[in-house]
């Protein structure tokens, strides 16, 4: 078993005009990534890039331990959860087993049969049938038949209502409790990963802007707030500060903190309140 | 094994969890020899990171209340350990150091300190009934 | 089952779910060559048809995104291009034997003619047809997507059709020497197949160039 789940180094590619620039981020083995940024920022493309599907320009790229491109059989252990279903519409849930079944040595019917009634998913419904948080149950529970080690998620959540989004990361929780299994969740959603998340990288307009453990993270900033009259100096190392009549309210780096002047709320900001703050135009 | 985490009590999860594990075994709920839940399991159950849990249960080990078995998991060790004696002596310092900073700012002298000592132990002898491992009598 | 048979098996497990569509328009199809008069006709009416079910794969994949389930499955892109073709030949045979059971039933209920000479060498002009055709639009889906492409592969289609029409009209039934049909035969079947092959080599390319 390798000890990092995936890895990328220097990763530079082009998707039409987008570009991703010296992308480098790594998870290890048995842990989770939230991969968070604003729409836009380049997470698909990272995440096309690594499942294979987008040739880098530069750079490495590591899948469960071994370079990628290779042999394709290393997607046997990946799992794909997206915002939108990528089966035949037209096809019974009992249908994608039987065309997904063939290409998957570990295919284990009995699991998704009960993974489907677990989800409360009728096997006899079409695919177009499903609802949003239908459909993505149901690519988890195609991930989870073929004992995918390393489940990808991009977007999962979005158009989710909060309780869909609970039984995620209760599903995700328990996906983890092998500690062979890892998760990378890229979302702009941040308040799904704010409790579950071991690591997080921050990408924004195709940089990586920070890649550390969410505990590190969050240790590394502040959210400060003053009066009107505080915070003034344009020289000030703030980010995202957003004035109002009654006050400022900006993250700072918590090595800055001693720069700063003023009678000020110093606290700790919460993951969301990071990636609106370094994630929003300057 | 009961453990309800705060959001918003300002507390670090991984503290809160350290404190209430702490507070289980030297209530009793937890014996020596009881298996904590895995680390993984009880990040599940707590909705958390799992590096949050690792956290908590390595600290926990190093303070001496439990022992992280590898492949088995966490088991509590004895309340008698003499690590675990040193850690909560170590409390009781820091907790009458701050109750001292404090009693100077208010002008207490060493009589008006006592005072508030005896009441609280009155207080709180009442309160408790039942044999808890007691911090009198020995003093380092 | 290697990579190549598997994408093939997956390809017709895409279009099952239009399986009563595909079998109505397989059928009236060759209800044609009833009006003409010649039940021979019928399957190659019918394996022409079939090419434009061979192009449903790719409008499915399109409508639903399966470009990114072949991305997620783990194979070469180059299995599914091969896969495809392989579909469309499976789609062609089961076309010839359909169309070939519906003429002769034809033939018989009408009370014409059914040559199993005329048949042979109806058949192998319309595996050239058909050869020609996919060889032709197959490279353009896999190039342009299907939306773009449906747009421009109708002209080898008229361009075919045309080619026969006016041929069969032309040219005089014996003025030409021809070899022997045997060896007419040979050089039709095997130019097919090595213009399908070299079809296969220039779809995989495109393919691989495409921006998904």
């Amino acid at each position: 078993m390798s000890k990092t789940a995936l890895a990328l180094r220097h990763v530079d590619a082009t998707r039409g005009t987008f570009h991703l620039r010296d992308v480098t981020f790594d998870l290890p083995t048995g842990y989770v990534m939230g991969f968070v940024g604003p729409n836009g920022a380049g997470k698909t493309t990272t995440i096309r890039c690594l499942l294979g599907m987008l040739r880098p320009d530069a750079g490495e790229i590591e899948l469960l331990g071994r370079r990628v491109p290779t042999d394709p059989d290393l997607l046997q252990d990946v799992g794909v959860v997206l915002d939108h279903t990528f089966f035949v519409d037209d096809w019974r849930l009992t249908d994608v087993e039987r065309a997904l079944r063939p290409f998957y040595g570990r295919w284990d019917s009995t699991r998704y049969r009960s993974l489907l009634d677990g989800f409360g998913l009728d096997p006899a419904h079409k695919v177009k049938e499903l609802s949003r948080g239908q459909s993505m149950k149901l690519m988890i529970a195609v991930a989870l038949s073929h004992d995918a080690r390393l489940l990808v998620l991009d977007e999962p959540t979005s158009g989710l209502d909060p309780v869909a989004r609970d039984e995620l990361v209760g599903i995700l929780g328990e996906f983890l409790t092998a500690d062979d299994h890892s998760v990378l969740f890229s979302t702009h959603i941040t308040t799904d990963l704010e409790r579950i998340a071991d690591y997080v990288t921050f990408i924004r307009d195709g940089q990586v802007m920070a890649s550390s453990t969410k505990d590190d993270l969050l240790d590394a900033y502040r959210l400060v707030r003053g009066g009107p009259d505080d915070l003034l100096d344009p020289a000030a190392p703030l980010a995202g500060a957003r004035r109002t009549s009654t006050g400022v309210e900006a993250l700072v780096r918590t090595a800055d903190l001693s720069r700063l002047e003023g009678n000020l709320l110093v606290e700790a900001p919460t993951l969301d309140q990071i990636v609106v703050k370094l994630g929003g135009a300057r | 094994m009961r453990v309800v985490l705060s959001n918003t009590s300002g507390v670090p999860l991984y503290e809160q969890i350290k404190e209430q594990v702490r507070t289980a075994i030297l209530a009793g709920e937890l014996a020596e020899g009881d298996a904590l839940p895995s680390i993984r399991a009880l990040a599940r159950d707590l909705q958390i990171s799992v590096i949050t849990t690792t956290r908590a249960y390595a600290d926990l080990a190093a303070e001496g209340f439990v022992a992280n078995v590898p492949g088995k998991g966490a088991f509590v060790l004895g309340v008698d350990s003499a690590l675990v004696r040193e850690q909560l002596l170590r409390q009781v310092e820091d907790g009458l150091g701050v109750a001292l900073h404090a009693a100077r700012l208010a002008g207490l002298d060493r009589d008006g300190v006592v005072q508030v000592l005896d009441t609280l132990l009155d207080t709180e002898g009442d309160a408790r009934a039942t044999t808890t491992p007691s911090l009198e009598g020995t003093h380092q | 089952m290697n990579a190549v048979a598997r994408m093939t098996q997956l390809d017709l497990r895409t279009v099952r779910p239009y399986r009563t569509q595909v079998v109505i328009l397989l059928i009236l199809t060759p209800l044609l060559a009833a009006l003409w008069r010649q039940p021979t006709v019928a399957p190659v009416m019918v394996m022409v048809m079939s090419v434009f079910v061979a192009a449903y794969p790719f409008a499915i994949a399109e409508k639903n995104d399966l470009d990114t389930l072949y991305g997620v499955l783990p194979i070469r892109r180059r299995a599914l291009v091969a896969g495809r073709y392989w579909f469309a030949m499976v789609l062609v045979v089961i076309a010839a034997v359909v169309g070939t059971l519906i003429g002769f039933a034809m033939g018989a209920a009408m009370g014409l003619p059914f040559g199993c000479v005329e048949l042979g060498y109806l058949l192998v002009a319309a595996f050239v047809i058909v050869g020609v055709l996919v060889s032709v639009q197959f490279p353009l889906y896999f190039a342009l997507g299907y939306t773009r492409a449906r747009l421009v592969t109708f002209l080898p289609i008229f361009a075919v059709m045309a080619v026969v029409i006016l041929a069969m009209d032309v040219l005089p039934k014996d003025s030409i020497t021809l070899p022997s049909p045997a060896v007419l035969v040979a050089i039709a079947v095997v130019g097919t197949v090595a213009l399908l092959v070299a079809s296969v080599a220039i779809s995989a390319r495109l393919d691989a160039r495409r921006v998904r």
